[in-house]
Parts: C-alpha cells; structure tokens; sequence
C-alpha cells in the first residue's frame, strides 16, 4: 500500500461506504413493507394491486430513510403508525370482529378509524418538531397510507377509500392549522 | 484534539447520521487523522495500519447511521478502531506487542524520569493498551469517557456507573488473564 495515502481517492470510497451504509441502515425499517406485501398478497387476493402498492411502499420508504433529514423522520414514524393501521383491519377480520355490531359501521370504524388513529398519531408527533411540520405529516400520511391500505384491501374499495379518508380528516386540520400559523 | 473540536466533531457526526451530507468533510477531516494515529501507534507496522485506518475509516462511515446521537463521536470511532486493531493482531496472534497511542495519554515532561523509570511506564503502557484492545466496544468508550472527561452517553448516572464498574472488571480480569504467568 502506496503510504502517502490519496486523500481525494479516500475521500471517494468513504462517500460511497457512507451512501452503502445509509442504504442498508434503511432497510432495517423497510423489510416489514415487504412483510405487509405478502401478508396482503396472501390475504387480500389481489396479488398486482398488493405487490404494486408494496413495492411502491418499499421504494419510496427505504429512498426517503436513505436521503435523510425530516423525509427519513417522517417515513420511518409512517412505518410505525401504517403497521397498525395495517395490523387493526387484518386483526379484526381474521377474528371476524367487524361481525359483532352493523358491518358497515364496523367497516367504517375499522378502515376510517385506521387511518384517524394514524393521522391523529402524526399530527402529535410532529408538534415536537421545530419546523418542517407540514412536510412531515404529508410524507408520514403517504406511507401510513400506503401501509394501511395493504390491510384494508381485504375490505374491498371500500376499505381503501375509508383509511384515506381517516388519513385526510386527521391530517388536513393539522397542516392547514401549521400553515396558517407558521406561514 | 481539544475539547471544542471534540464538541464540533460530534455534532458535525450527528448531522451526517441524520443525512447531512455537507457535514461529510468535517467528520472526514476529524476522523482520518485521529484514526490513522491510533491505528499507527497501536499495530506499529506502519503498512498494515495504513491498511486498518483506511478498513476502519470506511467502517466508521458505513455505520455512521447507527451512530447514537448522545454520544461522543471521537470515542465512539476509537472504539470501532480499538476493535478493528484487536481483530487484526488476533488474526496475525500478537497480542502483546504493542505500543501505546501516546496521543491520547498524559504525557510525562522528557527528562522527567530516569531511563529505568521510562521502560517502566513503557511497559506498563504497553500492558494497559493490550488490555484496552481485549475489551468490548461500549467498554472501551466508557473508559475513554471517563479517562479523558469527554461527553458520557445520556444515559443515568447509575447505569453509567455500573457500565464503568463492569468495563473496569473486565480490565481487570484480562489483565490478570494476561499476566498470570508473570507472577
């Protein structure tokens, strides 16, 4: 090894450990979009809508967490609240709970409430933030969104329509209250 | 280093753990010189530590995402460096030959001493650097926490003290492992 070391050659191969290393880091929260893809694949039987929305899911989580900054806070904390949105509407209807009262109630409340307790979720975890609080909302909600909706295609479109209207009830007071005030 | 470059090292890392990239050059020229000190002073041979710098400067940028927030940088790289010198002289079966990364102990004043007293703490350096390199990363940095009164991990005082008290038995217990035959 030549000793006077090339700095600039370094410099390069440090840079591309980093950009390896961010990419791996990401994957660590990302492998359960896959997960939520085959249970939707298995569950659901649309197997193009669940592997499309999956894998757009995988993609856009693992790039956001790569680039960094408030995208990566905002994705990695969609992840969290779009497995349980995930998780409730599965749950209720492998133990057929939506059963026990008027189905399109239950429905409602399953899919809707998914995505309300998502929203609800991000709006108080991004009053903690100095700024970029819009932004964090709208990325977290997509990729709640994206989760969720891997669990409430079991419902049909309806399902679908019910988590993204959650979503938009509970996010849409928050980011028109920040942008009101913060400008 | 002083304490205020330690202060910008950590925070120039906490930026780049969060995705900063303009914050590579600063960790980049903090982190290359320190690591390729040690490196040299601890395996001696100056081509094969050339070679542990680089392998450990790539290690440190490839982690850097993992890098806790609340800790000081310098000591969290002299632990991957302490760990990447400790692989190698396994690997190549000296385990004690080696000398002492002068930079980060107290000097004592030249002709201070007497030549007998010099080889003494020579040794005795020696012994001491050969016990670091035996003990685990986080040990390692509390250690170096302690000795050099850089930023300790938020963590409790009482948890600090225990993982002090546990890295000191483990210093001790390889020191005596090391030394048994000696006495």
């Amino acid at each position: 090894m030549n000793m006077t070391v090339d700095q600039d050659w370094l410099l390069g191969r440090a840079r591309r450990a980093y950009e390896i290393g961010r990419l791996l880091h990401s994957t660590r929260y990302t492998w359960v979009a896959l997960v939520m893809m085959t249970s939707s694949i298995v569950l659901c039987h649309e197997p193009y809508l669940s592997s499309l929305l999956g894998l757009t899911l995988f993609v856009l989580a693992t790039s956001l967490i790569w680039h960094g900054g408030i995208g990566s806070q905002a994705a990695v904390s969609g992840l969290k609240v779009g497995f349980v949105a995930f998780a409730l509407p599965v749950l209720s209807y492998s133990f057929d709970l939506y059963r026990l009262i008027d189905p399109y109630l239950a429905l409602a409340l399953i899919n809707v409430g998914s995505g309300l307790l998502a929203g609800i979720v991000l709006g108080i975890q991004s009053a903690r933030l100095e700024s970029d609080r819009s932004v964090y909302v709208l990325i977290g909600g997509a990729v709640a969104v994206l989760s969720g909706v891997l669990g409430c295609m079991l419902f049909g479109t309806f399902g679908i329509i019910g988590i993204t209207v959650g979503m938009l009830i509970a996010t849409i007071p928050v980011i028109a209250y920040q942008h009101a005030h913060m400008g | 280093m002083d304490q205020t470059t330690r202060q910008k090292a950590s925070r120039a890392m906490v930026r780049l753990a969060n995705g900063d990239r303009e914050a590579f050059d600063t960790v980049f020229e903090a982190v290359w010189p320190v690591v390729r000190r040690f490196s040299a002073q601890m395996i001696g041979e100056e081509s094969m530590a050339e070679d542990l710098a680089q392998q450990t400067l790539l290690k440190v940028f490839s982690r850097v995402s993992t890098f806790d927030r609340d800790a000081d940088a310098l000591s969290w790289v002299l632990g991957i460096a302490a760990n990447e010198c400790r692989t190698h002289l396994r690997r190549t079966g000296r385990k004690r030959n080696v000398t002492v990364p002068l930079e980060y102990a107290s000097e004592v004043p030249s002709g201070a001493l007497t030549p007998a007293e010099e080889v003494e703490i020579g040794d005795l350096r020696s012994g001491v650097m050969a016990v670091l390199g035996e003990l685990k990363p986080q040990e390692l940095e509390t250690i170096v926490a302690v000795i050099y009164e850089s930023q300790r991990p938020r963590i409790l005082p009482a948890t600090f003290r225990k993982r002090w008290q546990r890295a000191i038995q483990s210093a001790r217990d390889v020191w005596n492992q090391k030394h048994e035959h000696d006495s």
